[in-house]
Parts: structure tokens; C-alpha cells; sequence
């Protein structure tokens, strides 16, 4: 049988269907494609019965026998809209309470500060002997806030609690810059021991006391410590919030609200208002200037004998 | 495993007994030679995995409807009627064409066509290979081309007296003959050595202008592996048909240029050098054209 007699031979419905569906063995499979290659008559069979079946899942599957295909295919898109609704409806509660949960969590300082009471100073002193982990933590955590509390006093009250002070002062960088979003592993606890927090005085830090000099001289009067920021004045008072320490003149603690003071916001606002005056200034006079000059256009800070080259 | 399988496959539900059902399996391994190659010798585990991969179920169904058994034909209504009409009309493209054909397969399904004295059926020619739904589309769309190509032949020719075509003007032979006949031998080469899924691909591709979304689902890949597999082939069929010339005698830059050959000028069957497939690999005849009840 030479190859153009066997353009008359095709293979059957099964095993073209076979082919199709890939339930042949290798060497059916290649003598199928073999045939294929040839014979346009089984191609477009093959092309065909492809084409239906792909008609048959896009078409009305209300017969099919699968039901998943039902939701595949779109067939009842509006109970697919209810069947989630319900769903979200099941999850929702879970959903808000995983997301207090993580709102909680973005707030360690407050969360601590309000589950412990804060004790009284004999209490403070006997946490601070115990050996316990729990109560060392806690003691560590109203350590931090009553530093807090003293640091963020008057600049009055400070230097009135700095010149009877015999303490030493604290170290510098000991409570460390503490932003409000931070997670608590950021968050830096002092190390020192409770009792001596509670007994000593506090001493303000040199850079701090050396720039609140400069301001007194510069202004020649006190001015009122910074306000805190509406929303917290309960977290101020209670002393959980970490404000971070902004060194003299810095202007990157302005994202964290009141980290600028507003006298200094408001002096640099006066220099920056002054600077354009006077540029303003400088510039209409040079304009008239120039506009009395025979040329008519301005010729700079260039002195008289070069401007009429 | 025959009773395993015939316990599975509920035949007795469709009054298949046991003795009945071990013919059926002789018959259909025998016939596929347990999905080997004609001259191989299928060992017993072989036979275990050709059977495992039957669908039993769909088998039993078509059998035990070619046998006449009431509830295997309601049955198989109640599942493949209108799925079966579906299927003919997406294939005709016509409600009315498609319902005819589905109703014409449906009587020769049942068995009105007798052979010597005889009924037939189709049914007796599933196998199990694929599903019995599968099969069923492939059977009316075998029905349907071979209907389109008895009538398209049927179709009067124009009549060249009308005078309204242009007369096509005689080709002039734009290069010598020796070297089209060169260039063709190459391509005959070059197609022939070619593997049957290429050939498959560029017939299909190229002969029937079929999508490449339209084959991926064929060879079970991606279109855009398709596409890669097509440019590759081209590629290396023109490589292959420069070193043909080459080995027959031209130099690189004239097999390069008569590459450039206007393709109408060559005397080439693809369809005769595409048919590469092994004789008696099939045994289904071609629907006669005229003959076709």
C-alpha cells in the first residue's frame, strides 16, 4: 500500500477522539499524527469535534453534570454574589478583630501603660529587688514612663530641679527616640534599676540645658514649653508616649508632629519672610535703576564704568 | 482483574454477564493490540495496564446499547441526547442541519442499517480509549465532512464561456527549470525528514490556517509553545533545504537565492509528501462518496 492509497484509510472516531482527549500510547499517538500531517479530511474532523466541545462548556451548562461547573462557567452569577456575600458575612467578625488586633499591636508603649497600674513608689522599689521576669518588665516599662514624665516637664522646672540636683545626670541616648507606629521591638527600655528612677532627681541632658540657654539669650525671655499635640494629651499625662529627643536646630523630627517647637517654627518663618523682602526690595530698585538707564535693561551689580560698555 | 473490572464497570445491571463481558475485553485488546506496535507481543502486565486504562463504564453503556438493552437506551438518552444535538449544531454552525444530523446518527446508533441481515450499529466500534461523549462528536463531525465534501463535489462548475473571469496570462518561466526542479527535490527532502508532530504543525498551520489557539489543545501545550515550535521549524526547514541544494551541487549563495523562488512555479504535492505514515496502520475505510446512505 504505497502512501497515496493510504490517504483513503483514516483511523476511526475512537481513535481520533483518543488522540484528542491524549489517552494514546506513543506509537498510536505518532501514527495518528503521522495521518494527520497528510490527511486535511481527519484534521478538520479532528478541528471540528474540538471546536463542539469547547462549545459545549461555554454553552448552556444547566445539563452539565458537574456542579463546580455551574460557578466556572457563570451560570448562576447571582448566586455566586450571594454565596460571597454569605462568606463575607461569616468572616467579617473575624476580619475587625484581627484588625483591632494588629492596631494593638502597632501601639505597644500605650498597650503596656494601660494593662499596668501605676504603682506606688514602695511598690516601685520592691519590683525593682524582685527577680521575677514579669515584674522586672513591668518594672522596666514605668521606669521608661516616669523618665518620660520628668523629661517632658517645663524648661523652668528644670532647671530648678537641675541646681539642687547631687545625681548623676543621665546618660544621654539612654531612652532611645521612640516613634509612634513603631512595634514594641524597637522600643528601648532603660536599663537602669526602678529604685533609682523613683529617688534621684532628674538631670537634663548638657545638649538639652546648653540649647535652652541659647534660646533664653536669643529671646531674651522664656518661652512656654511645646504643646503637645491635641489627640494625646492623655498619653502625655500618663507619660506612655516616647516622644523622641530632637537635638538643637533639627527640622527632621517635624514629621513626627511636635518634634519643632513653634517659637522656632515661628522665628524661621520670620527670617524666611524678611529674606524675601528684602530681595524684593533689592530687585525693584535695581529694575528702576535700570529703567533709567539710556540701554533700558538691566545690567546687574556691575559697576558704572563697565556698564555703559 | 476480570472480575474486578466487571463488578466496576456494572455490567450486569445492563444483563452483560461475566462471559460476555471477557469477550468484549479480547475483542477490544486484540484489536488495539493492547496499544503496542502491530508486530509486538503484549506481555500480561501490559494487558492489566492497556485494560486499567479503559473507560468501562462508557464501554459497557455502548455495548449494551448495541445489543438492544432497554435501560442502557434510556439511560444513554437521558445523559447524551441533548449534549449530542448540542454538539451538532456547534459543529454544522445551523440548528436545523445540526438536529438533522444528530437525528441521523441516533437511527444509525439504534441499528436500522442491517448488514446481512444483521444489525449494526456504530456503537460496536467504541472501544473505551476516550469517553463515549468524545466519541460521539468525532462521529458527527466525520458525518459532517464527509457530507460537505460529497456536496461540495456536487456543485456545478463555472462555466468558462461567461467570459467574465480574465483569462490568466501563460507564466513565464523566471528561472531555468533544472534549478526548480533542484529546489523541489530539496523541499521534498527537507518535508520528509521531518518529524510527525512538525508535519502535523505545518499543515495545520499552513494548509488549513488554523489558529494557534486551535492547535495548542491538540498537542496539549501553550499557544505561545506553538508559536515558538513553528518559528523553529521554519527555521530549520529553510536551513535544511539550502544544505539540500548545497549537497546537490550549488553554491550557498545560489541556494540562498533560489530560495527566493516564486513557490507557484514548483511542481510539489505536499499533501502526497506530508503522508508519511506507516501502510495498514489504519483499517476504516473512507466513507464512499456516492455510496453514503
Amino acid at each position: 500500500m504505497n502512501s497515496t492509497s493510504q490517504l483513503d484509510l483514516h483511523p476511526d472516531a475512537d481513535s481520533l477522539n483518543a488522540f484528542a482527549e491524549q489517552a494514546l500510547a506513543v506509537p498510536e499517538r505518532e501514527q495518528i499524527l503521522a495521518h494527520l500531517a497528510g490527511c486535511s479530511r481527519c484534521r478538520q474532523v479532528i478541528f471540528l469535534a474540538q471546536q463542539a466541545a469547547a462549545r459545549r462548556g461555554s454553552g448552556n451548562p444547566a445539563h452539565n453534570s458537574n456542579p463546580r461547573a455551574w460557578f466556572g462557567t457563570g451560570v448562576l452569577p447571582g448566586f455566586r454574589l450571594r454565596l460571597w456575600r454569605r462568606r463575607w458575612r461569616w468572616w467579617s467578625p473575624f476580619i475587625h478583630g484581627a484588625r483591632r488586633k494588629c492596631r494593638n499591636w502597632r501601639r505597644p508603649c500605650r498597650s503596656v501603660s494601660e494593662a499596668v497600674p501605676t504603682p506606688a513608689p514602695q511598690e516601685q522599689a520592691s519590683a525593682g529587688a524582685a527577680h521575677k521576669p514579669a515584674q522586672a518588665l513591668a518594672a522596666k516599662s514605668l521606669a521608661g514612663n516616669a523618665e518620660f514624665a520628668a523629661r517632658r516637664r517645663t524648661p523652668e522646672e528644670l532647671v530648678q530641679q537641675s541646681a539642687p540636683s547631687a545625681a548623676p545626670p543621665a546618660e544621654p541616648g539612654a531612652s532611645a527616640p521612640f516613634s509612634w507606629g513603631e512595634p514594641v521591638r524597637f522600643c528601648r527600655l532603660r536599663l537602669s534599676p526602678p529604685q533609682q528612677e523613683t529617688t534621684a532627681q532628674f538631670q537634663p541632658e548638657p545638649a538639652v540645658a546648653a540649647w535652652q540657654q541659647e534660646q533664653q539669650q536669643a529671646t531674651g525671655a522664656t518661652r512656654p514649653a511645646p504643646t503637645p499635640r491635641a489627640g494625646f494629651t492623655k498619653e502625655h499625662e500618663s507619660g506612655s508616649i516616647h516622644r523622641p529627643r530632637q537635638p538643637p536646630g533639627c527640622l527632621g523630627g517635624a514629621a513626627h508632629g511636635a518634634a519643632v517647637p513653634v517659637h522656632a517654627r515661628q522665628q524661621l518663618r520670620n527670617r524666611h519672610a524678611t529674606a524675601i523682602r528684602r530681595i524684593g526690595s533689592f530687585s525693584q530698585s535695581e529694575s528702576a535703576q535700570a529703567a533709567q538707564r539710556p540701554g533700558g535693561c538691566f545690567q546687574g551689580n556691575r559697576p558704572a564704568s563697565h556698564a555703559g560698555n | 482483574l476480570l472480575d474486578e473490572l466487571w463488578r466496576e464497570s456494572c455490567a450486569a445491571t445492563y444483563g452483560l454477564e461475566r462471559e460476555q463481558f471477557r469477550e468484549i475485553l479480547e475483542r477490544v485488546g486484540t484489536a488495539q493490540n493492547f496499544g503496542l506496535a502491530p508486530e509486538a507481543t503484549a506481555s500480561r502486565q501490559q494487558q492489566v495496564n492497556y485494560f486499567r486504562g479503559l473507560r468501562f463504564a462508557d464501554l459497557v453503556l455502548a455495548r449494551a446499547c448495541a445489543n438492544g438493552h432497554q435501560g442502557a437506551w434510556e439511560h444513554f438518552l437521558s445523559v447524551y441526547r441533548q449534549p449530542l444535538t448540542r454538539a451538532a449544531i456547534a459543529i454544522t454552525g445551523s440548528e436545523t442541519l445540526g438536529r438533522e444530523l444528530a437525528d441521523q446518527l441516533y437511527a444509525e446508533l439504534y441499528g436500522l442499517t442491517t448488514r446481512d441481515g444483521v444489525r449494526r450499529s456504530p456503537l460496536d466500534s467504541y472501544r473505551g480509549k476516550g469517553s463515549l461523549m468524545g466519541w460521539l462528536r468525532t462521529t458527527l463531525a466525520q458525518r459532517h465532512v464527509d457530507h460537505h465534501r460529497r456536496t461540495r463535489r456536487e456543485l456545478p462548475l463555472d462555466d468558462p464561456a461567461d467570459g467574465n473571469e480574465p483569462q490568466a496570462a501563460a507564466p513565464e518561466p523566471q528561472k531555468p527549470a533544472s534549478e526548480l526542479l533542484l529546489l523541489s527535490k530539496a523541499i521534498e527532502e527537507a518535508l520528509r525528514q521531518l518529524a510527525a508532530e512538525e508535519r502535523f504543525l505545518l499543515a495545520a498551520y499552513y494548509l488549513d490556517g488554523r489558529t494557534l489557539l486551535e492547535i495548542a489543545p491538540l498537542l496539549r501545550v501553550h499557544e505561545a509553545t506553538v508559536s515558538r515550535k513553528l518559528h523553529r521549524v521554519t527555521g530549520d526547514l529553510r536551513k535544511q533545504i539550502v544544505r539540500n541544494l548545497q549537497a546537490q551541487g550549488l553554491s550557498k549563495p545560489a541556494a540562498q537565492e533560489a530560495l527566493g523562488a516564486d513557490p507557484r512555479d514548483l511542481d510539489l504535492n505536499l499533501k502526497k509528501i506530508l503522508q508519511f505514515s506507516l501502510p495498514d496502520a489504519f483499517t476504516e475505510k473512507a466513507v464512499p462518496i456516492r455510496g453514503m446512505q
